[in-house]
Protein backbone atom coordinates (compact mmCIF):
# COMPACT_ATOMS: atom_id res chain seq x y z
CA UNK A 1 0.00 0.00 0.00
CA UNK A 2 1.51 3.31 -1.24
CA UNK A 3 -0.06 6.56 -1.37
CA UNK A 4 -0.16 6.09 -4.78
CA UNK A 5 -3.11 3.66 -4.56
CA UNK A 6 -4.99 5.65 -2.27
CA UNK A 7 -7.94 7.18 -4.34
CA UNK A 8 -8.55 10.90 -3.32
CA UNK A 9 -11.78 11.92 -1.85
CA UNK A 10 -14.15 13.51 -3.33
CA UNK A 11 -14.89 16.99 -2.86
CA UNK A 12 -18.13 16.90 -1.03
CA UNK A 13 -16.82 14.77 1.36
CA UNK A 14 -13.90 16.91 1.41
CA UNK A 15 -15.91 19.97 2.07
CA UNK A 16 -17.59 18.06 5.11
CA UNK A 17 -14.49 16.95 6.64
CA UNK A 18 -14.00 20.75 6.53
CA UNK A 19 -16.35 21.70 8.66
CA UNK A 20 -15.14 19.59 11.78
CA UNK A 21 -11.36 20.64 11.02
CA UNK A 22 -11.27 23.07 13.56
CA UNK A 23 -10.80 23.02 17.05
CA UNK A 24 -14.20 22.48 19.23
CA UNK A 25 -13.90 24.31 22.31
CA UNK A 26 -15.26 22.33 25.57
CA UNK A 27 -17.83 22.67 27.53
CA UNK A 28 -17.56 26.02 29.92
CA UNK A 29 -16.05 24.90 32.88
CA UNK A 30 -14.94 22.03 32.08
CA UNK A 31 -10.99 23.03 31.69
CA UNK A 32 -11.04 24.53 35.25
CA UNK A 33 -12.93 21.53 36.67
CA UNK A 34 -10.49 18.25 35.48
CA UNK A 35 -7.50 20.56 36.04
CA UNK A 36 -8.54 21.05 39.62
CA UNK A 37 -9.11 17.37 39.84
CA UNK A 38 -6.08 16.48 38.30
CA UNK A 39 -4.11 19.11 40.52
CA UNK A 40 -5.51 17.12 43.52
CA UNK A 41 -4.18 14.08 42.34
CA UNK A 42 -0.81 14.79 41.01
CA UNK A 43 0.78 17.62 43.08
CA UNK A 44 -1.72 18.09 46.06
CA UNK A 45 -3.59 15.07 47.24
CA UNK A 46 -2.36 12.93 49.56
CA UNK A 47 0.11 10.28 47.80
CA UNK A 48 0.45 13.47 44.80
CA UNK A 49 3.71 12.69 43.53
CA UNK A 50 2.99 12.87 40.08
CA UNK A 51 3.04 8.88 39.85
CA UNK A 52 -0.89 8.69 39.45
CA UNK A 53 -3.01 6.45 37.25
CA UNK A 54 -6.16 6.67 36.17
CA UNK A 55 -8.87 6.94 38.47
CA UNK A 56 -11.38 3.89 39.09
CA UNK A 57 -12.99 3.35 35.88
CA UNK A 58 -11.21 5.22 34.06
CA UNK A 59 -9.41 4.76 30.93
CA UNK A 60 -5.72 4.40 32.54
CA UNK A 61 -3.35 5.53 30.33
CA UNK A 62 -0.65 3.20 28.87
CA UNK A 63 2.16 2.30 31.94
CA UNK A 64 4.33 4.24 31.98
CA UNK A 65 7.22 5.54 34.18
CA UNK A 66 6.09 8.73 36.56
CA UNK A 67 8.48 11.55 35.82
CA UNK A 68 11.80 11.19 37.96
CA UNK A 69 12.25 12.30 41.46
CA UNK A 70 13.97 15.60 40.44
CA UNK A 71 11.07 16.82 38.46
CA UNK A 72 8.32 15.95 41.60
CA UNK A 73 11.20 17.73 43.56
CA UNK A 74 10.77 20.80 41.51
CA UNK A 75 7.21 20.84 42.28
CA UNK A 76 8.22 20.20 45.90
CA UNK A 77 10.26 22.89 46.36
CA UNK A 78 7.32 25.18 44.67
CA UNK A 79 5.26 22.97 46.93
CA UNK A 80 4.59 24.58 49.86
CA UNK A 81 3.38 27.36 48.04
CA UNK A 82 1.32 25.05 45.25
CA UNK A 83 -0.69 24.21 48.23
CA UNK A 84 -1.64 28.00 48.67
CA UNK A 85 -2.37 27.80 44.93
CA UNK A 86 -4.50 24.82 45.65
CA UNK A 87 -4.72 23.80 41.09
CA UNK A 88 -7.39 25.63 41.16
CA UNK A 89 -6.26 27.10 37.93
CA UNK A 90 -3.02 26.57 35.57
CA UNK A 91 -1.74 30.36 35.20
CA UNK A 92 -2.26 30.92 38.71
CA UNK A 93 -0.74 28.09 39.94
CA UNK A 94 2.66 28.99 38.50
CA UNK A 95 2.45 32.76 39.42
CA UNK A 96 1.33 31.67 43.15
CA UNK A 97 4.65 29.97 43.44
CA UNK A 98 6.04 32.70 43.01
CA UNK A 99 3.90 34.90 45.39
CA UNK A 100 3.35 32.43 47.90
CA UNK A 101 6.97 31.55 48.79
CA UNK A 102 7.15 34.42 51.13
CA UNK A 103 4.94 33.29 53.56
CA UNK A 104 5.13 29.78 52.67
CA UNK A 105 7.17 28.06 55.57
CA UNK A 106 8.95 24.62 55.65
CA UNK A 107 6.18 23.79 57.96
CA UNK A 108 3.49 24.39 55.54
CA UNK A 109 5.47 23.22 52.44
CA UNK A 110 6.76 19.61 54.50
CA UNK A 111 2.81 19.03 55.18
CA UNK A 112 1.99 19.83 52.17
CA UNK A 113 4.59 18.12 50.32
CA UNK A 114 4.55 14.96 52.11
CA UNK A 115 3.51 12.72 49.50
CA UNK A 116 5.81 14.81 47.10
CA UNK A 117 9.04 13.96 49.76
CA UNK A 118 8.07 10.38 49.70
CA UNK A 119 8.82 10.30 46.52
CA UNK A 120 11.98 12.09 45.95
CA UNK A 121 13.56 10.27 48.61
CA UNK A 122 12.38 6.68 47.37
CA UNK A 123 11.98 5.10 43.89
CA UNK A 124 9.09 5.78 41.85
CA UNK A 125 6.04 3.99 43.40
CA UNK A 126 3.61 1.82 40.94
CA UNK A 127 1.54 3.92 38.93
CA UNK A 128 -1.25 4.45 40.73
CA UNK A 129 -3.42 7.33 42.60
CA UNK A 130 -4.03 7.63 45.75
CA UNK A 131 -7.11 8.33 46.21
CA UNK A 132 -8.06 6.76 49.35
CA UNK A 133 -6.35 8.26 52.33
CA UNK A 134 -2.82 7.07 52.97
CA UNK A 135 -0.44 7.52 56.15
CA UNK A 136 2.05 10.34 55.48
CA UNK A 137 6.03 9.33 55.95
CA UNK A 138 7.69 10.56 59.18
CA UNK A 139 8.80 13.49 57.24
CA UNK A 140 5.64 15.01 56.51
CA UNK A 141 5.51 16.90 59.66
CA UNK A 142 8.71 18.77 60.11
CA UNK A 143 7.42 21.12 62.93
CA UNK A 144 9.80 21.08 65.57
CA UNK A 145 7.03 21.17 68.51
CA UNK A 146 4.29 18.84 68.42
CA UNK A 147 2.67 21.43 65.68
CA UNK A 148 -0.97 22.59 66.99
CA UNK A 149 -1.89 22.07 63.06
CA UNK A 150 -2.65 18.64 62.12
CA UNK A 151 -0.57 17.74 58.91
CA UNK A 152 -3.54 18.95 56.02
CA UNK A 153 -2.59 16.28 53.62
CA UNK A 154 -4.42 13.75 56.12
CA UNK A 155 -7.11 15.43 55.98
CA UNK A 156 -7.38 16.34 52.26
CA UNK A 157 -9.28 13.70 51.08
CA UNK A 158 -11.95 11.89 54.24
CA UNK A 159 -15.29 12.12 52.63
CA UNK A 160 -16.60 13.73 55.45
CA UNK A 161 -15.53 17.59 56.32
CA UNK A 162 -14.89 17.37 59.90
CA UNK A 163 -13.81 19.81 62.23
CA UNK A 164 -10.56 18.95 63.59
CA UNK A 165 -9.74 17.70 67.25
CA UNK A 166 -7.64 20.63 67.99
CA UNK A 167 -8.49 23.77 66.63
CA UNK A 168 -6.85 26.79 68.34
CA UNK A 169 -8.01 30.09 67.34
CA UNK A 170 -6.97 31.53 64.36
CA UNK A 171 -5.66 34.86 65.99
CA UNK A 172 -3.28 32.31 68.23
CA UNK A 173 -1.97 31.06 65.30
CA UNK A 174 1.32 32.18 63.58
CA UNK A 175 1.12 33.18 60.15
CA UNK A 176 2.48 29.72 59.00
CA UNK A 177 0.68 27.60 61.60
CA UNK A 178 -2.99 29.83 60.07
CA UNK A 179 -1.67 29.07 56.79
CA UNK A 180 -1.27 25.77 56.72
CA UNK A 181 -5.11 25.84 58.62
CA UNK A 182 -6.49 27.52 55.68
CA UNK A 183 -4.88 25.64 53.27
CA UNK A 184 -6.35 22.45 54.69
CA UNK A 185 -10.01 23.49 54.49
CA UNK A 186 -9.63 24.33 50.89
CA UNK A 187 -7.64 21.34 50.37
CA UNK A 188 -10.65 19.46 51.56
CA UNK A 189 -13.11 21.61 49.53
CA UNK A 190 -10.76 20.59 46.35
CA UNK A 191 -10.73 17.10 47.20
CA UNK A 192 -14.79 16.59 47.65
CA UNK A 193 -14.83 18.49 44.34
CA UNK A 194 -12.77 15.86 42.76
CA UNK A 195 -15.28 13.21 43.79
CA UNK A 196 -17.99 15.53 43.01
CA UNK A 197 -19.20 16.22 46.52
CA UNK A 198 -20.24 19.61 45.97
CA UNK A 199 -21.94 19.80 49.40
CA UNK A 200 -18.86 18.75 51.20
CA UNK A 201 -17.00 21.07 48.91
CA UNK A 202 -18.93 24.30 50.06
CA UNK A 203 -19.07 22.71 53.93
CA UNK A 204 -15.51 23.15 53.54
CA UNK A 205 -14.97 26.22 51.96
CA UNK A 206 -18.01 27.80 54.34
CA UNK A 207 -15.82 26.79 57.35
CA UNK A 208 -12.66 28.56 56.13
CA UNK A 209 -14.49 31.49 55.93
CA UNK A 210 -16.34 31.44 59.43
CA UNK A 211 -12.59 30.70 60.73
CA UNK A 212 -10.78 33.19 58.12
CA UNK A 213 -12.51 35.66 57.01
CA UNK A 214 -9.93 37.63 56.01
CA UNK A 215 -7.92 35.14 55.65
CA UNK A 216 -4.46 34.72 53.26
CA UNK A 217 -6.53 32.05 51.08
CA UNK A 218 -9.40 34.12 50.35
CA UNK A 219 -9.16 34.42 46.87
CA UNK A 220 -8.61 31.26 46.14
CA UNK A 221 -11.72 30.14 48.77
CA UNK A 222 -13.63 32.74 46.64
CA UNK A 223 -12.50 30.99 43.13
CA UNK A 224 -13.22 27.19 44.36
CA UNK A 225 -16.76 28.21 45.40
CA UNK A 226 -17.46 29.46 42.10
CA UNK A 227 -16.47 26.29 40.48
CA UNK A 228 -18.24 24.70 42.72
CA UNK A 229 -21.52 26.52 42.55
CA UNK A 230 -21.68 26.57 38.97
CA UNK A 231 -20.51 22.70 38.77
CA UNK A 232 -23.64 22.46 41.10
CA UNK A 233 -25.37 24.39 38.38
CA UNK A 234 -26.73 26.91 40.64
CA UNK A 235 -25.29 29.80 38.26
CA UNK A 236 -26.98 32.59 40.01
CA UNK A 237 -24.87 32.12 43.22
CA UNK A 238 -21.75 31.12 41.32
CA UNK A 239 -22.46 34.48 39.76
CA UNK A 240 -22.70 36.66 42.62
CA UNK A 241 -19.62 34.50 44.15
CA UNK A 242 -18.02 35.74 41.21
CA UNK A 243 -18.96 39.46 40.91
CA UNK A 244 -17.85 39.27 44.65
CA UNK A 245 -14.86 38.02 43.67
CA UNK A 246 -14.23 40.59 40.69
CA UNK A 247 -14.99 42.96 42.76
CA UNK A 248 -12.44 42.20 45.60
CA UNK A 249 -9.65 40.44 43.18
CA UNK A 250 -10.03 42.30 40.14
CA UNK A 251 -6.91 41.52 38.66
CA UNK A 252 -6.48 38.13 40.62
CA UNK A 253 -4.31 35.35 39.84
CA UNK A 254 -7.34 33.10 39.81
CA UNK A 255 -9.44 35.65 37.97
CA UNK A 256 -9.30 33.42 34.72
CA UNK A 257 -10.59 30.48 36.59
CA UNK A 258 -13.17 32.41 37.96
CA UNK A 259 -14.40 34.08 34.40
CA UNK A 260 -14.24 30.37 32.82
CA UNK A 261 -16.82 28.83 35.24
CA UNK A 262 -18.96 32.26 35.36
CA UNK A 263 -18.52 34.01 32.92
CA UNK A 264 -19.28 37.74 33.27
CA UNK B 1 23.71 15.60 24.61
CA UNK B 2 22.67 17.25 27.47
CA UNK B 3 20.00 15.75 29.76
CA UNK B 4 16.53 17.51 29.35
CA UNK B 5 15.28 18.96 32.62
CA UNK B 6 12.66 17.05 34.73
CA UNK B 7 9.38 18.38 33.52
CA UNK B 8 7.83 20.72 36.84
CA UNK B 9 4.10 21.01 37.84
CA UNK B 10 4.71 24.40 35.69
CA UNK B 11 5.41 22.21 32.63
CA UNK B 12 2.24 20.08 33.46
CA UNK B 13 0.22 23.59 33.54
CA UNK B 14 1.53 25.20 30.92
CA UNK B 15 0.58 21.78 28.44
CA UNK B 16 -2.85 21.72 30.09
CA UNK B 17 -3.57 24.98 29.15
CA UNK B 18 -2.27 24.74 25.87
CA UNK B 19 -3.81 21.34 24.29
CA UNK B 20 -6.73 20.80 26.91
CA UNK B 21 -9.31 21.69 23.97
CA UNK B 22 -7.40 19.83 21.69
CA UNK B 23 -7.75 16.71 23.64
CA UNK B 24 -11.12 17.00 24.11
CA UNK B 25 -11.82 17.56 21.11
CA UNK B 26 -9.84 15.05 20.00
CA UNK B 27 -11.37 12.33 22.54
CA UNK B 28 -15.26 13.07 20.63
CA UNK B 29 -13.27 12.52 17.38
CA UNK B 30 -12.09 9.36 18.86
CA UNK B 31 -16.25 8.42 20.00
CA UNK B 32 -15.69 9.29 23.46
CA UNK B 33 -19.35 10.62 24.71
CA UNK B 34 -19.87 13.78 26.36
CA UNK B 35 -20.72 11.77 29.64
CA UNK B 36 -17.01 9.90 29.39
CA UNK B 37 -15.14 12.22 28.21
CA UNK B 38 -13.72 13.91 31.28
CA UNK B 39 -12.66 10.67 32.52
CA UNK B 40 -10.99 10.01 29.52
CA UNK B 41 -9.65 13.24 29.22
CA UNK B 42 -8.03 12.95 32.79
CA UNK B 43 -6.49 9.43 31.86
CA UNK B 44 -5.04 11.17 28.87
CA UNK B 45 -3.47 13.91 30.74
CA UNK B 46 -2.06 11.37 33.67
CA UNK B 47 -0.60 9.47 31.30
CA UNK B 48 0.60 12.78 29.21
CA UNK B 49 2.54 13.39 32.39
CA UNK B 50 3.80 10.44 33.12
CA UNK B 51 5.52 10.46 29.60
CA UNK B 52 6.35 13.92 29.61
CA UNK B 53 9.93 13.77 30.92
CA UNK B 54 10.18 11.33 27.27
CA UNK B 55 8.77 13.49 24.89
CA UNK B 56 11.14 14.87 22.36
CA UNK B 57 10.76 18.71 22.39
CA UNK B 58 11.53 19.07 19.06
CA UNK B 59 9.04 16.91 17.55
CA UNK B 60 5.48 18.24 17.32
CA UNK B 61 3.32 17.87 20.26
CA UNK B 62 0.48 17.28 19.05
CA UNK B 63 0.99 13.79 17.24
CA UNK B 64 2.62 12.84 20.44
CA UNK B 65 -0.73 13.64 22.53
CA UNK B 66 -2.99 12.03 19.69
CA UNK B 67 -0.72 8.77 20.09
CA UNK B 68 -1.51 9.50 24.30
CA UNK B 69 -5.42 9.97 23.47
CA UNK B 70 -5.72 7.41 20.88
CA UNK B 71 -4.78 4.69 23.41
CA UNK B 72 -6.50 5.61 25.86
CA UNK B 73 -9.72 6.16 24.32
CA UNK B 74 -9.23 2.64 22.89
CA UNK B 75 -8.46 1.33 26.09
CA UNK B 76 -11.79 2.94 27.72
CA UNK B 77 -13.88 1.74 24.60
CA UNK B 78 -12.37 -1.93 24.45
CA UNK B 79 -13.23 -2.10 28.65
CA UNK B 80 -16.74 -0.50 28.09
CA UNK B 81 -17.84 -3.02 25.37
CA UNK B 82 -16.31 -5.89 27.62
CA UNK B 83 -18.29 -4.68 30.80
CA UNK B 84 -20.92 -4.47 28.17
CA UNK B 85 -21.12 -0.41 29.50
CA UNK B 86 -23.71 1.50 27.56
CA UNK B 87 -22.87 5.09 28.83
CA UNK B 88 -20.44 5.27 26.26
CA UNK B 89 -22.83 4.09 23.58
CA UNK B 90 -26.10 5.93 24.19
CA UNK B 91 -26.71 9.13 22.91
CA UNK B 92 -23.54 9.54 20.11
CA UNK B 93 -21.22 6.38 20.39
CA UNK B 94 -21.04 3.54 17.74
CA UNK B 95 -24.14 3.32 16.48
CA UNK B 96 -25.14 1.58 13.36
CA UNK B 97 -29.14 1.96 13.17
CA UNK B 98 -30.22 4.50 10.74
CA UNK B 99 -30.67 7.96 11.95
CA UNK B 100 -34.58 8.47 12.55
CA UNK B 101 -35.66 10.08 9.47
CA UNK B 102 -35.46 13.63 8.88
CA UNK B 103 -33.12 13.82 12.40
CA UNK B 104 -30.43 14.40 9.97
CA UNK B 105 -31.31 18.22 8.14
CA UNK B 106 -31.34 19.14 11.27
CA UNK B 107 -27.67 18.39 12.08
CA UNK B 108 -24.95 20.78 11.21
CA UNK B 109 -22.24 19.29 8.70
CA UNK B 110 -19.83 19.25 12.18
CA UNK B 111 -22.50 16.37 13.50
CA UNK B 112 -22.43 14.42 10.53
CA UNK B 113 -18.83 13.67 10.22
CA UNK B 114 -18.80 12.82 13.99
CA UNK B 115 -21.82 10.51 13.66
CA UNK B 116 -20.31 9.14 10.99
CA UNK B 117 -16.63 9.08 11.96
CA UNK B 118 -18.48 6.51 14.98
CA UNK B 119 -18.83 3.96 11.96
CA UNK B 120 -15.16 3.76 11.46
CA UNK B 121 -13.22 1.16 13.59
CA UNK B 122 -11.10 2.13 16.33
CA UNK B 123 -7.76 1.55 14.35
CA UNK B 124 -8.82 2.84 11.03
CA UNK B 125 -10.37 6.28 13.12
CA UNK B 126 -7.19 7.08 14.84
CA UNK B 127 -5.00 7.36 10.98
CA UNK B 128 -8.03 8.77 9.80
CA UNK B 129 -8.85 11.74 12.21
CA UNK B 130 -5.05 12.61 12.48
CA UNK B 131 -4.76 12.86 8.36
CA UNK B 132 -7.81 14.17 7.27
CA UNK B 133 -8.81 16.46 10.04
CA UNK B 134 -5.47 17.52 11.78
CA UNK B 135 -3.60 17.28 8.26
CA UNK B 136 -0.78 15.17 9.88
CA UNK B 137 1.48 13.03 6.95
CA UNK B 138 1.01 9.15 6.58
CA UNK B 139 4.22 8.67 8.35
CA UNK B 140 3.58 11.36 11.14
CA UNK B 141 0.69 9.05 12.08
CA UNK B 142 2.03 5.85 11.61
CA UNK B 143 4.74 7.00 13.89
CA UNK B 144 2.02 8.49 16.61
CA UNK B 145 -0.14 5.13 16.88
CA UNK B 146 2.94 2.87 16.88
CA UNK B 147 2.07 1.08 13.37
CA UNK B 148 3.80 -0.06 10.15
CA UNK B 149 3.95 2.72 7.33
CA UNK B 150 1.72 0.16 4.76
CA UNK B 151 -0.70 -0.41 7.49
CA UNK B 152 -1.34 3.39 7.97
CA UNK B 153 -1.66 3.71 4.15
CA UNK B 154 -4.11 0.44 4.43
CA UNK B 155 -6.05 1.97 7.52
CA UNK B 156 -6.59 5.21 5.62
CA UNK B 157 -8.21 3.88 2.54
CA UNK B 158 -10.49 1.51 4.48
CA UNK B 159 -11.42 4.47 6.68
CA UNK B 160 -12.30 6.45 3.36
CA UNK B 161 -14.64 3.90 2.06
CA UNK B 162 -15.88 3.53 5.51
CA UNK B 163 -16.47 7.38 5.86
CA UNK B 164 -17.96 7.43 2.89
CA UNK B 165 -20.47 4.67 3.15
CA UNK B 166 -21.48 6.10 6.47
CA UNK B 167 -22.20 9.69 4.84
CA UNK B 168 -24.19 8.20 2.29
CA UNK B 169 -26.21 5.89 4.91
CA UNK B 170 -26.41 8.91 6.79
CA UNK B 171 -28.05 11.23 4.45
CA UNK B 172 -30.16 8.63 2.70
CA UNK B 173 -31.66 8.06 6.28
CA UNK B 174 -32.49 11.67 6.83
Amino acid sequence: MTPDDLEPMSADLTSLLDAEKPITAAPAGAKAKLLARLSTELFDGPGGDGSGEGSDGGAGGAASSPPAGGGVGASAGTGAVGATASGVVARAVVAKLVVGASVASLAVGGAIGAGVHSVVTTPPPPPIVQLAPVEPPPVAVPIAEPPPVPPPVLEAVPPAVEPRAVQPSASKLSADEQLALEKSYLEQARAAMARKDVDAALDALAQHERRFPKGQLTEERLALKVMALSSAGRSIEAKNVAAEFRRRFPTGLFRAAVDDASPE
Amino acid sequence: MEPRPTPTRADFNRLYEAEFDYVWSTLRRLGISEANVEDVAHDVFITAWKKLADYDTTRPLRPWLFGIAYRVASDFRDRAWQKREVADAEPDSVDERPTPEGQLQTKQAKQLVLTALESIPMERRGVFVMHELEGHGIPQVAEALSVPLNTAYSRLRLARRDFQQAVERLRGAS
